[in-house]
């Protein structure tokens, strides 16, 4: 059941996209629902058995084991094979607009935001409070992250890239009806 | 001394082709209670609201206290003319009390406020009710407090819009009374308007009946009564028999025998004789009685005479007419005479 | 009970015949203000990107137009049944609790739709506690109701809409009932068929301005829909603005709507018949009510207790349970700490636009009536229309109608700022509450201006007259008699206006400068990411305040004086 999912390449293309609906009906080994509009939510959902499988932003799943460990839902990171290209990833990012009034300290805000001290597990960094990957590269894990394991992330195109993939995913989304109830 | 307390000379209202008010004239004597007498849409409303200058006249004059206040370039505003008025529904300030309502007019007064409003709650019979509200009064009540609130300035002269018309039936000859005494007693100039002639007779010093925005006739109630100037006047003031005749000078002859007109006139007339100048007796002619209605203290009997003459007659109520008896009717005095 | 008998004022028997125009200026420049940022959309109607359209088309819009359709009609219907239907059962009938239920059924109104939303959401869902439940007792595969769906809209909705139906058919019926009634037993009908025959029909203007206004709110919810997933136009276009960034389809989306709207007006305007206005002074004779016995009695008082329930006691208990919940646990402090904040932050928004509103409503409520004193009263009433048709807008569509409007007339006040030595980069109007406070304005003034209308109709011209002969001039007249029996109407349109601004998301939610945060945004985001405990606090201070102006109505509808404008 994984494998086939596993097997799937999600590129922003309609033809899979619609073979990988159909195939998920007909074989009716994976229920699939589009309509669950928060990620927790899918989660519980899955718990609950409405659906097998739940695609989600990892921190949703952070916060819920934060708060009970035995929480019995684990990750799978998608397109992890040899020659796979990775799990797809998403950065939280700051700027400075251009109205801002304190540009000066404005960016030593950012540069403590992008330290090791706003990145290493402590009561008011990133990880512990948000269970976001760091990402300054000497940062330690944190334990609930590091449970999850490793997994290859998908470098293939440049974050400053993903704008222009934006819309053509929406689109794709809104296609398959993907965020709305039947 | 003044003159006269209102001179109304030649008012004129028009509203688009409609003339509401055409040619207006009266005078009235200070301390004199008018009525304005007549049908709906006959213009007496609007010739009221012209004195009070809540409507401004497309032509003519009017003279409140011997001032001129409209017409010629002259325009006094309402607020400065110290007419009081007494609307249809009496328009309370339903956020004021009663005393506060009667004060309102009070701002320029000289003189002890809270003494006015308790003696004009004295003279409308209202003492004690200073602090009610509005909507705690009785209809009455409301009226009275508008009289107060509207005599509590001293007006120059007072208007009524169709002061009874809110009121029971069964309350209005009792208020009527009541009210005529409050006017006396402030002795305030008053015009009232009103369609029921029973009121209008009852309590004006004078009456002028208006139709069609004329005034048709302005006298005493009983000038208008028993001296209609027209058949339409005579019909509207009461109730009136027309009876074809043949005038010679100061007899006519009708089917009713002879009878001696009040003023000469000569050829085909109509002779108006009021249901209360018969009286029944066997000299009379001959009439077949069709109905009675009895009141009481007198009666109203329908008759018809034999050569189908529909008579309507009035009298006291000693006898029983049943319909079908045979009675005889006369005449007792003196007639006018009317066009036929 | 007064006497006095309400004479309808003759306009053409008032002030002197000269018309105060210049009394129109300012509420006309108003409206204008009002209503441009609306007709802006409309241009947008004619000009259409096709392209755009064309895609629209081929994906989304077909079944954003079809569930928009789906849910007006069930929301429409539903109300229809609900309050019709209880309206009439605690008019006619006596049984349990009747007094009561007359009163209480009015509270549902005090819940936001998105509050309803996602407390059903939060129990009625496969993962939620009841079909866990169910699911336990019955086997996994025992059928349930799917909460997300058409349906699950639409019943949330009727359960937060149905109020207003109950609360114009229930004055509709008293007004009407007791004599129709009696004239109809004499004829020989039963009391059923006269109701369907005679009473409902009378009834009639009432009842469709209430379903009416209630599938406006629910064209208009944004909440709910999202969180169930159910696409409307409403829902389409905050999507598109705040996912995809894309300001100019959701403004063409937005001029659809606005136009779905306009028809929905013209519709209520047709199937209302003539009346227009509608009051009810004083009661005459109450109907008789038909005493309900034994099984009768328990169905009537058990229908009352379950919509009830559903309506605001269970989720109102779900809330505080999940509040309660909520400060015993750790996390506690974090929201504590923004509370104030947010809490701020709503009651000045909603304080301001309270402010604001009835200052405006004053003016053209004032201008409207000096000038409908003569004979003309066509134009002084359409300037009012005008004015006042911001509220039956979605808030999505004024949003984007204000921002529309705004944006040039912001870059051009800005630069000239700027010229004159401002430093600030940030813009002036678009970037600050002024936007929001004007987008308050243009959705809400119909609120204001209504209230303060129906008391100004309070003065009668003979009032004003009989003012003048006692020798008051123009401002005493204003001071002395307009002001103190306005003032109970600018209070009630205040209370009103501060409470929906602080219900309102939509227009929040897209228009909001950086930074403002308000309760109803918060509950919103917490609810979207499934932190119900979280989102309960928020949601029961709005529920609080809620409750302000659905006890004055409770009391108003006691003293029998429901003056309704509708």
């Amino acid at each position: 059941m994984m494998d086939k999912a596993r097997q799937h390449d999600f590129r922003a293309d309609d033809f899979h996209a619609r073979f990988f609906q159909m195939s998920c009906r007909e074989i009716s080994l994976l229920r699939v629902r589009f309509d669950i509009d928060s990620d927790t939510r899918i989660i519980e959902s899955v718990l609950a058995g409405q659906c097998d499988l739940g695609v989600v932003n990892h921190y949703y799943l952070a916060r819920l084991i934060s708060g009970d460990p035995e929480y019995p839902i684990r990750f799978f990171f998608p397109n992890q094979g040899e020659e796979e290209r990775g799990a797809f990833f998403n950065l939280s990012g700051a700027g400075i607009t251009s109205a801002a009034l304190n540009y000066d300290n404005s960016v030593l805000f950012l540069e403590f935001l992008s330290s090791l001290e706003a990145q290493n597990p402590s009561d008011i960094s990133f990880p512990t409070t948000n269970f976001e990957f760091p990402v300054h590269l000497e940062a330690e894990a944190e334990s609930i992250l590091e449970s999850f394991g490793e997994f290859e992330l998908d470098l293939t195109y440049p974050v400053s890239e993903y704008k222009d993939y934006q819309l053509p995913a929406l689109d794709l989304l809104e296609r398959v009806g993907y965020g709305m109830s039947e | 001394m003044m003159q006269s307390a209102l001179r109304v000379k030649g008012l004129v209202k028009r509203y688009g082709t409609l003339t509401a008010v055409d040619d207006v004239t009266f005078d009235l004597a200070s301390g004199d209670i008018l009525a304005l007498l007549g049908a709906s849409g006959c213009g007496k409303t609007t010739t009221l609201r012209l004195i009070a200058g809540l409507e401004t006249p497309d032509d003519g004059d009017i003279w409140l206290a011997d001032r001129h206040v409209s017409g010629k370039g002259d325009w006094v505003q309402p607020e400065d003319r110290r007419v009081g008025m007494v609307f249809q529904d009496y328009a309370l300030f339903p956020h004021l009390s009663v005393s506060a309502n009667i004060a309102f007019g009070l701002k320029h007064y000289r003189g002890e406020k809270t003494a006015r409003v308790t003696e004009m709650l004295r003279v409308v019979g209202l003492d004690g009710l200073q602090k009610r509200m509005p909507h705690q009064l009785s209809g009455g009540q409301q009226q009275r407090v508008a009289l107060a609130r509207a005599l509590a300035p001293q007006p120059n002269i007072l208007l009524l819009d169709e002061p009874f018309s809110n009121l029971d039936a069964a309350l209005r000859a009792q208020v009527r009374g009541e009210i005529r005494a409050i006017l006396r007693e402030a002795k305030v100039t008053s015009i009232f308007v009103t369609h029921d002639q029973e009121e209008a007779l009852s309590l004006a010093d004078k009456v002028a009946v208006m139709r069609d925005g004329h005034v048709s006739q302005f006298g005493t109630p009983h000038q208008i009564y028993t001296q209609p100037v027209s058949r339409e006047v005579a019909q509207f003031v009461g109730e009136a028999n027309f009876i074809p005749a043949q005038a010679d000078g100061m007899t006519a002859k009708c089917v009713l025998g002879d009878v001696t007109l009040v003023e000469s006139a000569h050829g085909a007339v109509a002779i108006l004789v009021r249901p209360e100048a018969f009286y029944i007796s066997s000299d009379g002619v001959s009439a077949r009685v069709l109905w009675s209605e009895f009141y009481g203290h007198d009666q109203r009997v329908g008759v018809i005479l034999t050569d189908g003459t529909r008579l309507i007659i009035r009298t006291d109520s000693y006898e029983v007419y049943t319909p079908d008896s045979q009675i005889g009717v006369a005449i007792n005095r003196a007639v006018y005479a009317y066009p036929a | 009970m007064s006497s006095i008998s309400f004479t309808r004022p003759h306009f053409s028997m008032s002030f002197p015949t000269v018309p105060r125009w210049k009394s129109l200026i300012l509420p006309l420049l108003i409206a204008l203000l009002i209503v441009l940022p609306l007709g802006g959309l409309v241009i947008r109607i004619f000009n259409p990107t096709v392209e755009l359209w064309e895609k629209l088309w081929a994906t989304t819009l077909p079944t954003m137009l079809m569930n928009t359709f789906v849910l007006m009609a069930g929301v429409g219907a539903g109300t229809f049944v609900l309050g019709v239907g209880f309206a009439w059962l605690v008019t006619a009938y006596q049984f349990t609790g009747r007094a009561w239920f007359e009163r209480l059924l009015l509270l549902p109104m005090a819940l936001p739709a998105y509050v309803m939303g996602f407390v059903f959401m939060a129990t009625f869902d496969y993962a939620g506690p009841v079909y866990t439940q169910w699911r336990a007792w019955f086997g996994k595969d025992a059928w349930f109701p799917e909460i997300r769906s058409a349906f699950g809209a639409i019943l949330v909705l009727t359960l937060v809409l149905y109020p207003y139906v109950y609360l114009l058919a229930r004055a509709a019926f008293r007004e009407q009932a007791a004599s129709t009634v009696e004239v109809a037993r004499m004829m020989g009908y039963s009391r059923t068929r006269a109701f369907f025959r005679l009473i409902l029909p009378l009834a009639r203007p009432s009842i469709v301005a209430g379903v009416v206004l209630a599938m406006m709110e629910a064209m208009t919810d944004y909440g709910t829909v999202r969180f169930f997933g159910y696409s409307t136009l409403s829902e389409g276009i905050v999507r598109v603005w705040e996912f995809r960034y894309d300001r100019q389809t959701a403004t063409e989306l937005a001029a659809l709507l606005f136009f779905v709207a306009l028809v929905m007006i013209g519709l209520e305007r047709l199937f209302r018949g003539r009346a227009r206005y509608y009051q009810q002074g004083g009661r005459g004779r109450i109907l008789p009510r038909v005493k309900l016995h034994g099984r009768g009695n328990f169905l009537a008082s058990g229908a009352c207790w379950i919509l009830l329930s559903m309506a605001f006691f269970m989720p109102v208990a779900q809330l505080v349970a999940w509040g309660i919940g909520e400060f015993n646990t750790p996390t506690v402090g974090a929201w504590k700490a923004v509370y104030g904040t947010y809490v701020g932050t709503s009651l000045s928004l909603a304080g301001i636009a309270a402010v604001v509103v009835i200052l405006l409503a004053l003016v053209v409520a004032h201008g409207v009536r000096k000038t409908s004193s003569t004979t003309k009263r066509r134009i002084p009433r359409f300037i009012a229309r005008l004015a006042t048709l911001g509220y039956a807008m979605p808030g999505a569509v004024v949003a984007a109608g204000v921002l529309l409007f705004l944006s040039p007339i912001d870059h051009a006040v800005t630069d000239f700022a700027e010229t004159l030595g401002r430093t600030d980069r940030s813009l002036l109007l678009t970037g600050t509450i002024a936007i929001l406070i004007y987008a308050y304005v243009v959705r809400f003034m119909a609120v204001g201006f209504n209230s303060i209308d129906s008391s100004l109709e309070k003065v009668t011209p003979n009032m004003e007259q009989a003012a003048r002969t006692l020798g008051a001039r123009t401002q005493r007249v204003l001071l002395r008699v307009h002001l103190p029996l306005v003032s109970t109407g600018m209070l009630a349109g205040a209370i009103l206006v501060f409470v929906d601004v602080m219900k309102e998301l939509p227009v929040t939610l897209l228009l909001r400068p950086f930074g403002t945060d308000t309760l109803a945004l918060w509950t919103y985001y917490l609810a979207a990411e499934s932190f119900w405990k979280a989102a309960a606090i928020p949601a029961l201070t709005i529920l609080v305040v809620g409750l302000v102006p659905v006890f004055l109505l409770m009391r108003l509808g006691d003293r029998g004086n429901d003056a309704i404008r509708t």
